[in-house]
């Protein structure tokens, strides 16, 4: 799987390398129990600062998406598999129906868009 | 040695350097990682009739531009030995560098071309990391493997050291000591490689972590020969420094094997890259990041070394505040060199003067100058044989011997004259000794004449 660093965005280094994480496990990129790069080794591969990655992986652990431990390293665990979106994640998708809707999107075409993400993100990613 | 020998020596060694320049950057029009001229195509751009213009046009300047200057080169020799070597050093550096003149624009034009066309491929602009190939474990040299040639290149400079001679001592300090620097400066460079991004030219990690394998293990290889060549070089050139003609010989033989190992390396490398990613549609497009295609300028990037794009050779980033001091000292020294060879070639062509003044005998000749007080003088012979002498730092051509000498006979001395034109004037002072003459044997008998009366 490839991970796109656009250092122009106004979204933060640690949550594109985030963000691009879930969507390779929703995508199969990244198959449950893969090995990701170390912290160091991700912080070197692209160049950014060590705590930017640890940032990243931070956030991805405690979200349930990777483990770390030790002697195995940094792996994939897979969907954490609560079965629904958190808060901060809820008000996020309020959001984007907002605008949506003052962009003039109906609601079937806004449910078609979230029904073709959803199941990109199971598909090609 | 005769003076054309000289000229022919030089000639064999500089003119290379004008042929592997211009085969190293014409190589860079054949794709390699989707990327033509520091521009990255997607497949079926590549062979649009209009990039192949630019590719032909390229070749075809930096070809000429290389005959021309060969032209000027022979030219030279015509010059004289010591004039030659100087004009050609300072005409060398303008020869390796203008072919990337005729790169940069054909890079500036190729990517105009791409923008006019909306060529594109799926990852621009950003910095592309493979995870998988990331996440893959690589094997990687162990510095002790760096250490045998260090210690072979220590032995002749700490006998050098030993001397108790002190020209001995400053020569293999200077010739030795560089050199052993060297190995150590292969051992510290390896790491650098392994700390640097992965190739990323496909969406196959597998292909990308061969690309990356191929850059390491040949950088690797590379440093290893580098360090081991070296030190075996030094070995024998302080078992056969007497020679002038064999050290010579052993010179140039280590410079060719050196740079023949190297550059067909970096020719595997890049044909390795071409065969991997021959069938890649262009994936990661990076254009936005280097500068001509030749100068990675990427602020957010907190490496200071980096990968060249293609091939196995690193760079600067110039968007980093120390990358641009490094550019800005490398440009210097480059320039510097230039200028000090321009200013050799001036002095060998100067006259040799000498004169007295309120009790000062000053000599002059080019940038070699000195003064010494007629008080000071011991000593003052005009001799016809040129005792046995070692050069410490200096030149030493068929009609011109100058600089600092280590002469049997004679303390701290420094030599300014035309072997081919006895006899000579010696000046022997308490503390230093000067071998000189002037333009023609009667000056140098005149003023021999002029100064014996002046001291007596």
């Amino acid at each position: 799987m490839l991970l796109s660093l656009d250092f122009s965005s106004k979204l933060p280094i640690y949550m594109q390398i985030r963000n691009q994480i879930v969507l390779g496990i929703a995508s199969g990129e990244l198959a449950p129990g893969e090995k990701l790069p170390t912290i160091r080794a991700l912080a070197e591969q692209s160049g950014v600062n060590m705590m930017t990655v640890s940032k990243a992986y931070a956030a991805l652990r405690q979200e349930g998406y990777i483990t770390a431990d030790r002697r195995g390293g940094t792996a994939v665990a897979g969907s954490p598999g609560a079965g629904e979106l958190s808060a901060r994640y809820r008000g996020a998708l309020r959001i984007i129906a907002a605008e949506a809707r003052l962009a003039g999107m109906s609601e079937d075409e806004f449910a078609g868009l979230c029904r073709d993400s959803y199941r990109g993100g199971a598909e090609n990613g | 040695m005769g003076e054309t020998a000289v000229i022919v020596i030089w000639f064999v060694v500089m003119f290379p350097c004008l042929i592997l320049v211009a085969a190293l950057l014409t190589n860079e029009a054949k794709p390699k990682k989707n990327i033509i001229l520091g521009v990255t195509l997607p497949l079926l751009a590549q062979s649009d009739p209009r990039v192949g213009d630019i590719v032909r046009r390229f070749k075809r300047n930096v070809w000429l531009c290389t005959g021309a200057m060969a032209l000027i080169f022979a030219a030279l020799a015509f010059l004289g030995t010591g004039q030659f070597m100087m004009w050609s050093l300072a005409l060398l550096i303008v020869a390796v560098f203008t072919p990337y003149a005729f790169y940069a624009r054909a890079n500036r034009k190729l990517a105009a071309l791409k923008k006019a066309e909306g060529w594109h491929v799926p990852y621009s602009g950003g910095v592309v990391v493979d995870l998988r190939a990331a996440a893959a474990p690589m094997k990687a040299l162990r510095r002790r493997a760096f250490l045998p040639p260090m210690l072979i290149a220590a032995v002749p400079l700490i006998l050098a050291l030993l001397s108790d001679d002190e020209g001995v001592r400053w020569g293999g300090v200077i010739m030795f000591g560089v050199t052993a620097f060297v190995g150590l400066v292969c051992m510290l460079m390896y790491p650098l490689i392994l700390r640097q991004r992965g190739d990323v030219a496909s969406p196959d990690s597998d292909v990308n972590a061969a690309l990356t394998r191929v850059r390491r293990y040949n950088y690797g290889k590379m440093l290893l020969a580098t360090s081991y060549l070296t030190a075996v070089f030094m070995l024998a050139y302080w078992l056969l420094q007497e020679s002038a003609l064999w050290t010579l010989v052993l010179t140039v033989v280590y410079m060719f094997v050196l740079t023949g190992f190297c550059l067909a390396t970096e020719f595997s490398v890049r044909r390795t890259q071409e065969r991997l990613t021959a069938g890649e549609s262009g994936y990661v497009d990076e254009d936005d990041l280097w500068l001509w295609g030749m100068f990675y300028n990427n602020p957010n990037d907190r490496h200071l070394f980096i990968n060249d794009r293609t091939g196995s050779g690193m760079g600067v980033n110039v968007g980093r505040p120390a990358g641009r001091v490094f550019m800005a000292l490398t440009a210097a020294l480059i320039l510097g060199l230039a200028v000090v060879s321009i200013a050799l070639a001036l002095g060998f062509s100067a006259p040799f003067e000498a004169h007295i003044e309120s009790g000062t005998l000053y000599f002059e000749h080019g940038m070699e100058k000195y003064e010494i007080p007629l008080e000071d003088i011991t000593s003052l012979e005009l001799i016809d044989d040129l005792p046995s002498a070692r050069r410490i730092a200096g030149t030493g051509l068929p009609n011109l011997v100058e600089g600092r000498f280590r002469v049997e006979g004679y303390e701290n001395t420094r030599i300014s004259l035309n072997p081919e034109e006895p006899p000579y004037i010696a000046v022997l002072t308490p503390e230093f000794s000067r071998i000189f003459a002037l333009g023609t044997p009667q000056e140098t008998e005149a003023f021999y004449n002029e100064l014996k009366e002046a001291l007596s």
